[in-house]
């Protein structure tokens, strides 16, 4: 025992002379030969699992960057051994000098993407000089495949991708296809190989059926970009270019060789001009200040510009920032295009061994998050006609389409938003626009560019979407969220904030607007409509004015099957009504207003009234009648304040037995 | 020692008394010691501006002959390679070095000529460079846009330029080189807003380079001092001479009566 506590005492003091910072490194330990490793192409942490047998011949080991120093015993032989790694032996003869770890098997899949419906193999290759097969296992994680299968033993791995998403089929002639992070369909698979020693080696590769795309002229180097139809030609490319497009499924295909401007010849004899650039040979000039200082300005400290930083203050197991590096950072992982993947690869840096993000090299730093580039894509300023793209719900598809862990478009599309603007009027009429279409909405509250995003007659509808709602470079945004602040009337000062803050763009369009539009805003405020008779303002109880978050303090509901984003489906969270209403049903209200209506000889309607009816016409009994059709249009008037709409169909009723 | 540190340690000990198991039939997990900081102290004095410079350590002080001292350039104890494969940066005690593979990436070759993409640079902003006799000086750093946090390489010497509201210059006199090509020539190529640096061989004279007062080989604008080309004290302001009045623009450095 006494012994014991010696060495224990001894093993202290080597301790506190080991811990120190400033520590001197001391000279080789006695009788040992420096033998230094490198670790390859393995990650870093192959190293730090480094096991020698037998025990005690490794007297010391440091590691500087990607090489271990051993000291080992003179004259010792020793066998090392990491996970994935070839095991290597030292014999005793081995003098001072240099090996290197090299992974236990390799796979070699497609390279790119491999098309819809399309057949692929990955080959599993043992690499090391004696290997053994015990067993290979395969799994796989993302999109489903429509077939798998292995072949070989185990040592081939045969797949098939599943067919391509039903809206490519309704691409027009000229029109930039979009892929979102989902549409992709890329599918993770893994080798899991144990050795006849009991030793398991793991390796993936990603197969997927499609680029990410965000359907802007805008594209990187060396990304595919499809095209709706086929029969394209190239009128206009970079002298040296030698690229064409290709015919992909019932798509086409081009993969731009060289950087500059393309333009292309689409089956409709339209042009489509493309802006191709590598990420980082695009200044990070945007914040200039006679251009977009505030926006820059705005962007430093929004979530998006910090997506990857984040990942150094709350670390992740190193697997998930290898699959977020798609999405948290600027560029496309295994693509030559300039972004973050490109350049780590070409320091030479595994994806494991970042430092801090203070110590990342300058390219890495640039392309470390979500930066402008990152949604408005590498190259110059599009042309003027093609800015409205980067208003399209595609632009945040690229990543947040992604489910079951982000849902948030993927709910979206389901919702009505998404819907606003499939009637060819909402786009024509001016006054539809406002609240039908994202370019006429952001005009109307003062953060568009007076109709220059307005998309040509014959764009495809693209809903109320995300730039609508979300202000990703505003500074006055309301977080978490990035919530666009609109400017509301007087009307709304003595609603709490709490529930104007987070719905100031819903309640902008929800609301009515001279005397017509929607009534769900005036029902839940209880306030915003004039007696029939005496033009007086009906100012009822808002006791749903209080909910935190207003709007989307109670719809806020969504797919179940998502981790992140159901919200977007705007649907009804009943779940928040039972804290304080139990199971109570709403009031049948829609009832009586149709029997109101029929008393008075003009009902019953079917459905909701059109926005136009509600306008206010003359005489007291028409008013009646359209202060009944008002609580009829808001079709949550029942949850959104009974006391207040049961008030207003009373004095409607009263108005109309009168005359 | 710190007193966590010192109870972390006498645990540790403790823990040395129970019977070893970590010992099985794969073998013994190697204890490995990380080396994050590799020090390489100086004996830089204070008020001098010091700075490596080929194999030497430079420092423009008062007190030293003609304002210029030389030292042999000091190395990090564990050293991994030639003298020139780190990259050593701050003073006197403060002074640490990194292996420039781990910051930078490697210069690749090809028909004697060797690229390295994505040089180094003062910071995360645009920046035009060029390579004088075998020193960095660049031009730009206006701040880039929508970027989470920037960071500044401590390598450089950087000065606002004269006359210019937001633009800098700054100069490095210790670049990356590569290892296969002895005293080369380089240059920087620009792609847009991507740089990118280019070596081939040269005999031409270098800044850091042994000379001798008499040939007086040194590159034009340097002085022989102490047995080594050397530029001005770096006071970076300058692009060109028309950045200079009536001096002229040496290295970056504004000069005025001849250097």
């Amino acid at each position: 025992m006494l012994a014991r506590l010696l060495r224990a005492a001894a093993f202290g003091l080597v301790c506190a002379a080991a811990c120190s910072d400033r520590e001197s490194p001391s000279e080789a330990p006695q009788g040992s030969v420096p033998i230094r490793v490198n670790v390859g192409e393995l990650p870093l942490d192959a190293l730090d699992a480094l096991r020698a047998k037998p025990t005690g011949v490794v007297k010391r080991a440091s590691r500087s960057g990607r090489t271990l120093t051993l000291h080992i015993a003179r004259g010792a032989s020793v066998a090392l051994t990491a996970p994935g790694a070839c095991p290597l032996t030292v014999d005793g003869a081995f003098d001072a000098g240099e090996l290197e770890l090299r992974p236990r098997i390799a796979l070699s899949g497609p390279a790119g993407e491999v098309g819809y419906d399309a057949p692929f193999e990955i080959t599993l290759r043992d690499l090391c000089p004696r290997g053994a097969l015990a067993s290979v296992r395969w799994e796989t994680e993302g999109a489903e495949l429509a077939a798998a299968d292995t072949r070989d033993g185990g040592y081939r791995f045969v797949g098939r991708t599943v067919g391509a998403p039903v809206e490519f089929g309704r691409a027009s002639p000229s029109q930039l296809v979009a892929v979102s992070a989902a549409q992709r369909a890329e599918t993770r698979i893994t080798a899991r190989f144990t050795a006849a020693d009991g030793s398991v080696a793991v390796s993936s590769v990603s197969v997927s059926a499609a680029p990410r795309s965000r359907g802007l002229p805008n594209v990187a180097l060396g990304e595919r970009i499809l095209l709706g139809g086929r029969g394209y030609r190239v009128r206009e490319r970079p002298p040296g270019s030698v690229a064409d497009p290709m015919p992909w499924g019932a798509l086409t295909s081009l993969i731009p060789d060289l950087g500059g401007r393309w333009v292309l010849i689409g089956p409709d004899s339209r042009e489509t001009s493309l802006f191709v650039a590598r990420y980082d040979s695009v200044a990070l000039d945007c914040g200039r200040s006679d251009c977009h200082s505030t926006q820059a300005r705005a962007a430093e400290g929004s979530p998006m510009t910090a997506s990857l930083r984040r990942f150094f203050e709350e670390p992740l197991p190193s697997s998930s920032i290898t699959c977020s590096f798609g999405c948290h950072t600027t560029g496309e992982p295994g693509r030559a295009d300039g972004g973050f993947s490109h350049a780590l690869a070409e320091l030479g840096w595994h994806h494991a061994e970042l430092p801090s993000f203070a110590e990342l090299p300058r390219a890495l730093r640039r392309a470390g998050g979500v930066n402008c580039l990152g949604c408005h894509g590498p190259g110059q300023i599009p042309e003027p006609s093609a800015r409205w793209s980067i208003l399209k719900s595609d632009v945040c598809a690229y990543c947040h389409d992604a489910p079951p862990r982000y849902g948030h478009v993927a709910a979206w599309r389901g919702s009505a938003m998404a819907e606003s603007d499939r009637a060819p009027a909402t786009r024509i009429n001016a006054e539809c626009a406002r609240c039908h279409t994202t370019w006429g909405f952001l005009d109307a509250v003062g953060s568009g560019v007076e109709g220059r995003r307005m998309p040509p007659a014959d764009a495809p509808a693209m809903g109320i979407t995300c730039a609508a709602c979300h202000a990703v470079h505003d500074e006055s945004a309301v977080r978490p969220g990035l919530l666009r602040r609109v400017t509301l009337g007087q009307e709304f000062d003595d609603i709490p904030s709490s529930a104007v803050e987070r719905s100031s763009t819903c309640i902008a369009c929800h609301s009515q607007r001279e005397g017509r539009g929607p009534s769900s805003v005036a029902i839940w405020t209880g306030r915003g409509v004039l007696d029939p008779e005496t033009s007086a303002p009906l100012i009822g109880p808002a006791p749903h004015a209080a909910v935190p978050g207003g709007c989307i303090g109670c719809h806020r509901a969504g797919p179940s099957e998502v981790e992140r984003g159901s919200g977007h489906a705007f649907r009804v969270d009943r779940g928040a009504c039972k804290a304080c209403h139990g199971d109570r049903a709403p009031t049948r209200l829609e009832e009586r207003a149709h029997a109101i209506l029929v008393r008075a000889g003009v009902g019953p309607r079917s459905g909701p009234p059109a926005h136009a009816e509600l306008h206010q016409p003359q005489g007291p009994r028409e008013r009646a009648l359209a202060l009944v059709q008002f609580v009829l249009e808001d079709r949550g008037a029942a949850t959104h304040n009974p006391q207040y709409a049961e008030a207003l169909l009373e004095r409607a009723e009263r108005i109309l037995n009168q005359n | 020692m710190p007193k966590h540190l010192a109870s972390a340690c006498v645990t540790l000990a403790l823990l040395a008394t129970i019977p070893s198991c970590r010992d099985d039939e794969r073998g013994e997990l190697i204890a490995v010691r990380k080396q994050t900081r590799l020090l390489a102290p100086a004996t830089d004095e204070l008020d001098a501006l010091c700075s490596d410079l080929g194999d030497q350590r430079v420092c423009w002080a008062a007190h030293c002959a003609r304002g210029v001292c030389v030292h042999e350039r000091p190395l990090p104890a564990i050293s991994q390679g030639a003298p020139r494969a780190y990259r050593c940066t701050g003073d006197g005690d403060a002074r640490e070095c990194h292996l420039r593979s781990r910051r930078a990436p490697p210069f690749r070759c090809h028909a004697g000529r060797c690229y390295q993409e994505q040089p180094r640079l003062p910071d995360d902003g645009d920046w035009e460079c060029v390579d004088l006799a075998g020193v960095a000086l660049c031009r730009g750093g206006s701040k880039p846009a929508g970027l989470a946090a920037t960071a500044t390489d401590p390598g450089w010497f950087c000065g606002d330029r004269r006359g210019k509201a937001f633009e800098r210059i700054c100069l490095d006199l210790d670049p990356d080189l590569p290892e296969s090509l002895p005293s080369p020539r380089c240059r920087y190529e620009l792609d847009g807003a991507r740089l990118r640096r280019s070596c081939e061989r040269a005999d031409s004279p270098r800044i850091g380079a042994r000379c001798s007062p008499a040939e007086n080989r040194c590159p034009a604008g340097s002085a022989c001092l102490q047995g080594v080309c050397l530029p001005p004290r770096p006071e970076p302001s300058c692009w060109g001479d028309f950045d200079c009045g009536r001096g002229t623009c040496v290295y970056g450095t504004c000069v005025e009566d001849g250097y």
